[in-house]
């Protein structure tokens, strides 16, 4: 397995956001994360990219358990440095640097990169591959409609060339015909070979796509039946009526 | 069109200084949320190193201020607001006042709270004669000096990696650091620059005044403070513009007002700043947020 999670837990001072949780992904392979808000899935994910162990959260936040990336440890590692193991974050809300152009904002991802040459190259690729960038990659991004900041955002962060890409609800506040497009992004990342934890609300969407998938509530996972019980099951939990079962 | 000219010059040479200390200040505020009350003593020490190596060739005298200044920023950041990380805003404002005091102090104790004289830029006091207009040597040297910098570090803010990466830093310091920027290098490195400016500003003031006091970085850390506020602290490029409408209006009160008025200019700059910022408490030039899109 490539990522390895053990008895993670999170906690804000006396509040617990994660209960000791254990997953893992491997490459080639999306495993999604559903659960209501609040549920602790972004301070997995971001506990994952090192987010909550930098050293103005001490004191504020504290974290147990083990993350492990091709058996290397992670928790306790700086953000910059896990982003150069290996692993990307594509974060809620997209977090572009809105007053910086599109260029600017991919120059920013590259700070990870040794390889300059190499990573030259596949800006030139993703901004084949995201043609909306190319139009404006001298234009302030925030100018850019929301399902080109998720290009953005998922450009930028396949720049640092990660092995993991950690997507937290990537289809947030886009319209259906974006959230669409967003997700055949995310099928043809993993048939590439990336191993992808997704964080999605819009869950049995992010189902249909997923390897694996498991339901967090109260901090703590289960693991979804990906038939019809399971999807019955989520139905049930989430109030929705209609459930589309592949 | 000689006064004219005279008082663009003196414009773009009081608006080019605030330009620089306040993009010193926006650029440590945004990386660390430090409003760094003691800029004022990397204006400071810098200018009594160049009364005490004032003998020693112009060139040298200028290096010594620049690494002086720029050690001292290093050090600050090290020793007094590294150990702060993470802490909220108003105890780094708490912590930079008492770097500024211990300084302050500090020197008064080394050399006294006397002022004191140097000729460093004695000789820049007489004239350059050209098209039949008189300009001081003085603003010539000291337009060139601001905005040489200003444009060396307008580029490298704009143009290269490194640059761009500090500027995303500032917009977003956490997301920047998840995508590998090494926020460390970055913070010092805003630290630097932060000490750069302020030296250049030492050097100038030094150079116009030949008076040196302890608390001679106060007025133009103030006025710094004033030019970023206006420009909107967060935006580099508004702490800039901000830095040079402080000039500029500076400048145009000072020739506009008659005489009796003219006492108050400085009342009239602050109350114009009040006023701009009832209208947009934000700052002139505030950033963009990314905007909710579908």
């Amino acid at each position: 397995m490539l990522l390895e999670v053990q008895d993670l837990t999170v906690s804000y001072g006396p509040v617990r956001a994660v209960r000791g949780i254990s997953l893992s992904v491997d490459a080639g392979e999306i495993v999604t994360i559903v659960g209501p808000n609040g549920a602790g899935k972004s301070s997995t994910l971001m506990t994952i990219a090192g987010e909550k162990c930098r050293p103005a959260k001490r004191g504020q936040v504290q974290v147990g358990g083990s993350i492990l990336l091709d058996g290397e440890r992670l928790l306790g590692q700086s953000a910059d440095r896990i982003v150069r193991r290996g692993v990307s974050i594509v974060p809620e809300g997209r977090r572009i640097f809105a007053t910086l152009t599109v260029g600017e904002n991919l120059m920013v991802a590259r700070a990870a990169r040794r390889d300059r040459g190499d990573a030259e190259r596949e800006m030139r690729d993703l901004i084949e591959r995201f043609p909306a960038l190319g139009t404006s990659l001298h234009r302030p991004a925030g100018h850019l409609s929301g399902g080109q900041q998720q290009q953005l955002a998922i450009a930028r962060a396949l720049l640092t060339k990660p092995r993991l890409l950690l997507l937290d609800e990537p289809s947030l506040g886009l319209a259906p015909m974006v959230v669409e497009e967003v997700f055949e992004i995310i099928q043809e990342l993993r048939d590439s070979g990336l191993a992808i934890l997704l964080l999605e609300q819009n869950a049995l969407q992010a189902m249909e796509i997923a390897n694996r998938s498991e339901l967090l509530r109260n901090g703590r996972l289960e693991e979804i039946d990906s038939g019809r019980d399971g999807q019955k099951m989520l139905a049930a939990y989430f109030g929705i009526e209609a459930v589309k079962v592949p | 069109m000689k006064t004219v000219i005279q008082y663009a010059i003196d414009a773009i040479s009081s608006g080019g200084l605030y330009a620089l200390l306040a993009l010193g200040l926006s650029m440590t505020f945004g990386i660390s949320r430090i409003v760094n009350l003691a800029q004022s003593e990397l204006i400071m020490v810098p200018a009594y190193l160049i009364m005490v190596t004032a003998p020693w060739a112009a060139p040298l005298v200028i290096l010594v201020a620049i690494v002086s200044g720029i050690v001292l920023a290093l050090l600050m950041e090290r020793f007094a607001f590294r150990p702060l990380r993470g802490a909220d805003e108003t105890t780094l404002l708490v912590a930079s006042f008492a770097v500024s005091l211990g300084i302050q102090s500090v020197v008064e104790a080394a050399a006294g709270d006397k002022a004191k004289g140097t000729d460093f830029g004695g000789g820049l006091n007489n004239g350059i004669h050209f098209l039949g207009l008189t300009v001081a040597k003085l603003d010539v040297v000291e337009i060139g000096i601001t905005l040489v910098l200003l444009l060396s570090l307008l580029y490298f803010l704009k143009r290269t990696t490194l640059g761009v990466q500090l500027r995303a830093a500032a917009i977003d310091f956490d997301m920047a650091e998840l995508l590998g920027v090494r926020s460390q290098r970055v913070i010092m490195l805003a630290f630097a620059i932060s000490g750069v400016a302020a030296s250049v500003t030492a050097i100038v003031v030094v150079a116009q005044t030949g008076s040196l006091t302890p608390t001679l970085g106060v007025q133009p850390l103030l006025v710094g403070v004033v030019a970023v506020v206006v420009g909107g602290l967060e935006s580099l490029g508004g702490a800039v513009v901000g830095g040079f409408l402080l000039g500029i209006v500076s400048v145009v009160l000072s020739v506009t007002l008659p005489q009796g008025p003219l006492q108050y200019q400085d009342a009239l700059l602050y109350l114009i700043v009040i006023i701009v910022l009832l209208v947009r408490p934000q700052g002139l030039f505030a950033r963009g947020s990314a905007l909710e899109r579908v």
